[in-house]
């Protein structure tokens, strides 16, 4: 048997390896650091040449979107619910699987460097297999019911994670903002997991991929249109839609290769999975796709403009990712799922590229964050500052770097739905560009802020190059490869899509971009403008970006009111009808018991003799009711 | 063996047993009682081989009349306090306890009476092939259970008798 | 008269009830033991007389009979060890004396 085949027939492997990892690194070798990350990172290896095994398959064997390879195990059955658990693989999950475990495997690689010391070494590296392994179940789902445990257990792992540093108290407190924030997302998914299973008998996506094009046809599209929107409630909070984004700049708390495995492949891609794979129903769903269209715009546009004033490097790319996710979101809205998906591969690599460069940056500086306190360390880091180039570049859209041929694709997608919607995203491809030179430029151009901290700073070990390398070749080439090769015809959804490159939207942006990049070079290098004198002339407009739209403050006065309100009835119920019931009941209890414990002296005897009794009485009373009242038992 | 025969035996085990089993509860010595009691047990083996059930009546013998026997024996000894025989007294609730046993015996009396016996008996020719058959096949995992529990309480026995301090 | 179930019933009732006297009256932990023992052996008459004279087609009675035997072995052991513990700890084997139950 040829291993492509091995490995669609195992491919429920891919999985359970990194849990195996987990499990092993969690219980047994937990306290040796550089066994638990070997171990982890063979078993993403392995797991990543199964990935690529099954690819191959997909491609080889001519699996479709219309023909995908499922294999099913009955997981349990109640009363006439069948629940089952298996790996549904078409062209969609081949490439999530390829991204998702390449960046995974990359990402542990960088670890092993960037960990480097730390007390928590190796727990780190099991969370990072659970993290691969629930990322890479959900990938696999054959229904909604598993995608949801999965999706969960990616919600665990991110809380874990996020807070891997829980002595700092901005660490924990991250972790619970994020766990809450996507709960409230996760309890719209299960309410419409709930409302299919109630509605159609079934949660498995090819039978519904049957059923509600039919139930549409002959109900109409009400009972849909909520089920669609309570489960994109679900992406809203995972894949950091507004107004559910604001867990995702906090995640920064969790060590850098956490955030470019949340921010780039795995949790935040989840929800654009989601609609992805779910796309036969929301395709039919008008109402339900513009307004997945315009949340996602909407956020492009308003994570962009925030991340224009941000400081904390980490911080902007967190924003740059909300802003990305809005542009996947945007692209399933008008109907493209190739666009969409196209990006989301791009973006992963690219992302997680920039991230593991910021980390790099910042393992340099000692921990610093603050943008404006490095400067100048393109000579003290050549490797990372090419890379980071390389990133920028990929994300600002400039040909023939990978971002371009993904953006093109979505602004493409978007132009030919909606006008409004195309000039968003043109608009935020501009700030995109800026924001990101603005953090190129700063960071690594210009005179030094500290010579202290620069005389410190050094190239990162080779543990932490090689994935930034990977991943530099893979954000030059990944959106090339696609497009030549044929992206469309694989990763679609209805008619194969042809990848072809619109002139105008093509040039425009590019030209765009590179304006974008000139002002960002006139402000923060050769300081021809300065950015304090532009920052006072926007005044309010620079505020509430620098504040991120006071959001948060929002939220925190919002829940403010309406928890304390709340609680002010409830103390009160408490207080005097809860307590007076129970303090009652406690003194009544305790009068009873007083009396009774004079017949508890202690003696074993003496409580069988009481046990006796009660036999003999019972004894009695049946012998009573079967003879005289001649009742039968 | 004739009828009346039998019926004869039956009382005068019964007999054995209630009077031994009267002395283990009244005797003043408690050496005196376990004789005693080693005594009701014969008398319940000779009763299980009148009942056709001759391997346990063997069992009888050797676990309760052999084995029990020398452990409450070994237990007297240990337990020993002063000189002269260990004693054997009645706690103050003697004859609360009387009267409840009393209660106990007429209304098990009345139940007994009073339910209708169902006719029909059963006597097997080799007990002792059936029951191994059974052990083995249908009961096995009652007998490994039983296994384990007397593994336990061997175990259990010598933690609990070896005390704190003798590891 | 021949003699039947309900004899031996009677019989084991009747012995139940003298180990249940001897449980509930004695004060010496042994004695209390024996009781126990009694006891089971009461039970024991049960299971075998309703084997023999009840319309049965196995031996599953003196089977269980059999268990019953092991687990009241296991039970004396336990028992007399459990006796010369508490006589060591506390120089006592008077049941009366033990009162750490009492809340």
């Amino acid at each position: 048997m040829m291993f492509y085949e091995f490995a669609l027939e195992h491919a429920w492997l891919i999985p359970l390896l990194p849990a195996i990892a987990f499990v092993i690194i969690g219980m047994l070798t937990r306290s040796y650091g550089k066994l638990s990350a070997f171990i982890a990172v063979c078993m993403s290896t392995i797991s990543f040449l199964l990935s690529s095994g099954v690819t191959y398959a997909v491609v080889n064997n001519g699996i479709t979107v219309e023909m995908p390879f499922v294999q099913k195990l009955s997981w349990m059955s109640i009363g006439s619910v069948d629940i089952t658990m298996g790996v549904l693989i078409d062209p969609l999950t081949a490439m999530m699987l390829m991204v998702v475990s390449t960046v995974s495997l990359l990402v542990q690689i960088y670890s092993c460097g960037y960990m480097k010391g730390d007390p928590g070494y190796g727990r780190f590296f099991s969370f990072l297999s659970l993290f691969a392994a629930s990322m890479l179940g959900l990938v696999l789902a054959v229904n909604f019911l598993q995608m949801y445990v999965f999706w969960e257990l990616v919600g665990l792992c991110s809380y874990l994670l996020i807070g891997f540093y829980y002595y700092k108290i901005s660490a924990r407190e991250a972790a619970k903002k994020a766990f809450m924030t996507t709960r409230v997302g996760d309890f719209g998914l299960l309410l419409g997991i709930l409302l299919l299973q109630i509605n159609f008998g079934t949660l498995d996506f090819m039978a519904l991929k049957e059923i509600i094009p039919a139930h549409i046809m002959s109900a109409g599209t009400g009972l849909m249109t909520i089920i669609a929107l309570l489960i994109f409630v679900g992406p809203i909070g995972k894949s950091g839609q507004f107004p559910l984004h604001v867990w995702l700049p906090d995640a920064m708390e969790g060590p850098t290769p956490v955030s470019a495995l949340i921010h780039a492949a795995t949790m935040v891609v989840a929800g654009v999975y989601l609609v992805g794979r779910a796309f036969f129903m929301f395709n039919e769903l008008p109402t339900v796709m513009t307004f997945i269209a315009w949340v996602g715009g909407f956020t492009a546009f308003f994570a962009a403009s925030i991340a224009f004033t941000q400081t904390a490097i980490k911080r902007i790319l967190a924003y740059s990712t909300i802003s990305q996710l809005g542009y996947m979101m945007l692209a399933l809205g008008v109907g493209s799922l190739t666009a969409s998906f196209f990006h989301l591969m791009t973006h992963a690599f690219f992302k997680a590229l920039l991230f593991l460069c910021a980390g790099a940056v910042m393992h340099a500086m000692a921990d610093e964050a603050n943008i404006f306190k490095m400067g100048g360390l393109k000579n003290k880091m050549p490797i990372t500052f090419a890379t980071m180039t390389i990133g920028v570049l990929a994300i600002a859209g400039i040909p023939p770097f990978a971002g371009f041929f993904s953006k093109d694709e979505i602004l493409g997608a978007a132009a030919a739905v909606s006008t409004p919607l195309y000039i968003l995203a043109t608009l935020t491809a501009f700030m995109t560009a800026f924001y990101m030179a603005r953090l190129l430029f700063v960071t690594f151009f210009g005179q030094p802020a500290s010579e202290e901290s620069y005389e410190h700073a050094h190239e990162a070990s080779w543990f932490m190059l090689i994935p930034l390398i990977v991943l530099g070749a893979l954000a030059v080439v990944s959106g090339l490869w696609g497009h030549i090769y044929g992206f469309g015809e694989w990763v679609r959804f209805g008619a194969a899509h042809e990848a072809g490159i619109d002139m105008f939207i093509a040039v425009s942006s590019t030209i765009l971009s590179l304006v974008a990049f000139g002002i960002a070079w006139n402000i923060y290098v050769t300081k021809k403008w300065s950015s304090d004198v532009i920052a006072e002339k926007c005044g309010i407009l620079y505020k509430l970006s620098y504040n991120k739209f006071y959001i948060d403050e929002i939220y925190a006065a919002l829940i403010k009111v309406a928890v304390d309100g709340v609680a002010k009835v409830f103390y009160w119920i408490d207080i005097y009808i809860v307590d007076g019931i129970i303090n009652g009941l406690a003194g009544l209890v305790g009068g009873i018991s007083a009396m009774l414990s004079k017949a508890e002296n202690g003696q074993a005897q003496h409580y069988a003799g009481f046990f006796i009794c009660g036999v003999v009485i019972l004894v009695a009373y049946s012998l009573y009711y079967l003879a005289v009242l001649g009742g039968a038992l | 063996m004739s009828e009346m025969l039998g019926t004869l035996v039956f009382y005068a085990v019964a007999f054995v047993i209630l009077a031994t089993a009267l002395g283990v509860v009244t005797s003043k010595n408690l050496v005196h009682s376990a004789l005693l009691m080693t005594a009701c047990f014969i008398g319940v083996g000779v009763l299980f081989i009148w009942l056709s059930a001759d391997f346990l009546g063997a069992m009888e013998f050797m676990l309760y009349s052999g084995g029990v026997a020398i452990l409450v024996v070994m237990g007297v000894m240990l337990t020993k306090r002063q000189d002269g025989p260990p004693g054997n007294p009645f706690n103050h609730r003697k004859i609360t306890a009387l009267g409840l046993v009393i209660l106990f015996v007429l209304v098990m009396s009345t139940v007994i009476v009073s339910t209708p016996v169902p006719s029909g008996s059963y006597v097997s020719a080799d007990t002792v092939d059936a029951l191994a058959d059974m052990m083995l096949n249908k009961y096995i995992l009652a007998f490994e259970i039983a296994a384990t529990l007397l593994l336990a309480a061997l175990v259990g026995a010598i933690i609990l008798a070896k005390g704190d301090g003798e590891a | 008269m021949t003699i039947g179930l309900n004899h031996c019933l009677l019989l084991s009732a009747a012995l139940f009830a003298i180990g249940l006297y001897g449980v509930l009256s004695k004060r010496n932990i042994i004695a209390v033991l024996m009781g126990v023992e009694l006891m089971l052996n009461a039970v024991n008459i049960n299971f075998v007389a309703f084997n023999r004279f009840t319309p049965v087609s196995d031996l599953t009675g003196q089977l269980m009979a059999v268990f019953a035997i092991t687990v009241g072995v296991a039970e004396v052991a336990i028992g007399v060890a459990l006796a010369y513990r508490i006589y060591n700890d506390r120089q006592t084997i008077n049941v009366d004396e033990l009162d750490n139950m009492k809340g």
